[in-house]
């Protein structure tokens, strides 16, 4: 939506107050409302479909495929398409290759796919945004947050090691025996108990910088004030790389001052566990919804 | 293009998840861009185009998860949404897929295995009629055999007219009774 020069300068104003007035009145660590549900398709292996307040849709797709380690060097392929944009286009490949390179990254993710010493899962993550008001990468994150929650790989009931003789995997047959692609997330209160091996799939959160301000969530008008954009990947309960700044359409771009990052990294401990809390108890829901049907 | 009348578009999109096996397909696939034109040109004629002139209305068609039945399923959708959108018809355009299996058994709403062997037809029509807007058979089929197979479509095509309108009131009593709270 276009703005007028005086309704850009009285947002951007209110923003940069201290404390900030945000125009739909929320703080600087709350997002939008969301509409989230897990486990929608029945063709793959996760999936996950969120709706954002402002009209904003994205389904994401999870699937699974058995291939020799040796054939390929990303185990992880995140394809991302917008409707109504061309499939070559330069947002929809930015979002894949920052998901890509992310998830590619994550060495235990990597272990995980690990069948036999020959044998992988290569995921294919197929992201489709439906419609988007803001930047779509805060919703893309928080949908693949919640496909990959809800992946479940099939069994394997051949030998693990297959280093000395060739053998194709064998697989059981029953999709009750599936194991989750990753552990349920354990809530703060007993993280103690956490093991090295937990991996839960990393969370990014986009933010934009106004003057001295940095806000979670921006909506579209946000975005238009904003002198940058500011992306924070969250996993397994602490900030990860990657920390990027990424152009969200703001017409007057600018750099960031140190204090607006140390800004940046408190807001998303603040609010990291609380978002990927949030979306794993859609999921426990969803899983409780689904198994109480048989 | 028709100025006294409402121009239609259709995108189908077919997700890469959508199969058993992930299959990225361009956007441009012929046989997909041959889908989006039949259902073009079926709906340009069950619109009442006149009464919105020099208007275009954007019909997005996006397939999460196919086996079988993949055009008539788009048709269907598309009626239904025109309907949701309060796009004026003059009836429901239903449509359903039937394949013959042996050369003699009409087998109504195959699945993908199914119309993978055996020679399949899929027939759109307006309401409850006996009036074929459209049919598609891409296979051979043998004469004498079309005719029983097209009667089981529109049987098909009816009871589907009549699921449609049942979860079409169903969704405007709900809307309704949600606005008089």
């Amino acid at each position: 939506m276009k703005y007028s020069p005086a309704e850009l300068s009285y947002l951007k104003e209110s923003l940069k107050a201290s404390p900030p007035i945000r125009p739909d009145a929320r703080l600087e660590t709350q997002l939008r409302p969301i509409e989230a549900i897990s486990n929608i398709l029945p063709t793959a292996n996760g999936s996950a479909r969120i709706r954002a307040s402002d009209g904003g849709e994205c389904i994401v797709g999870v699937k699974a495929k058995v291939v020799p380690t040796s054939s390929t060097s990303e185990l992880i392929n995140v394809d991302v398409e917008i409707s109504g944009l061309k499939e070559n286009n330069s947002l929809a490949s930015t979002l894949s290759s920052i998901f890509q390179s992310t998830l590619n990254s994550s060495q235990s993710l990597r272990q995980r796919l690990k069948l036999t010493s020959r044998f992988s899962f290569k995921l294919f993550i197929d992201v489709l945004v439906l419609s988007n008001q803001s930047h779509p990468l805060g919703l893309v994150s928080l949908t693949i947050y919640l496909a990959l929650l809800s992946t479940k790989l099939p069994l394997l009931t051949s030998s693990t090691d297959d280093s000395k003789a060739e053998e194709v995997p064998v697989f059981h047959d029953d999709w009750d025996q599936a194991r989750p692609l990753c552990d349920i997330p354990v809530t703060q209160s007993d993280s103690s108990k956490k093991s090295d091996s937990h991996w839960t799939p990393p969370l990014i959160l986009l933010m934009a910088v106004v003057g001295e301000n940095i806000f979670i969530d921006p909506t579209n008008a946000e975005e238009q004030v904003a002198s940058t954009g500011l992306f924070i990947s969250w996993s397994n309960g602490s900030i990860s790389a990657p920390l990027r700044t990424l152009d969200i359409g703001s017409t007057d771009p600018q750099g960031i001052s140190s204090t607006v990052l140390s800004k940046a990294y408190s807001i998303v401990e603040q609010c990291g566990q609380e978002i990927s809390d949030s979306l794993t108890a859609v999921y426990v829901q969803d899983e409780d919804a689904s198994s109480s049907d048989f | 293009m028709n100025l006294d009348s409402t121009f239609l578009s259709v995108n189908i999109s077919v997700s890469p998840f959508s199969t058993v096996d992930r299959k990225k397909r361009p956007r441009n696939d012929r046989r997909i861009q041959e889908c989006a034109m039949s259902i073009q040109r079926t709906f340009q004629e069950a619109i009442m185009g006149h009464l919105h002139s020099r208007t275009e209305i954007v019909i997005s068609l996006h397939v999460l998860a196919q086996d079988g039945g993949f055009f008539a399923a788009c048709i269907n959708a598309t009626s239904l949404a025109l309907i949701d959108a309060g796009v004026p018809m003059y009836d429901y355009v239903s449509a359903c897929s039937t394949a013959l299996y042996d050369s003699i058994s009409p087998l109504l709403d195959p699945n993908n295995a199914e119309e993978s062997d055996l020679p399949f037809l899929t027939v759109a029509t307006i309401g409850k009629t006996e009036k074929v807007s459209m049919l598609l058979l891409e296979s051979k089929v043998p004469l004498d055999r079309l005719e029983s197979l097209i009667a089981v479509t529109i049987s098909g095509c009816h009871s589907l007219r009549d699921q449609m309108d049942r979860q079409v009131r169903k969704h405007g009593h709900l809307r309704i009774t949600k606005r008089s709270e």
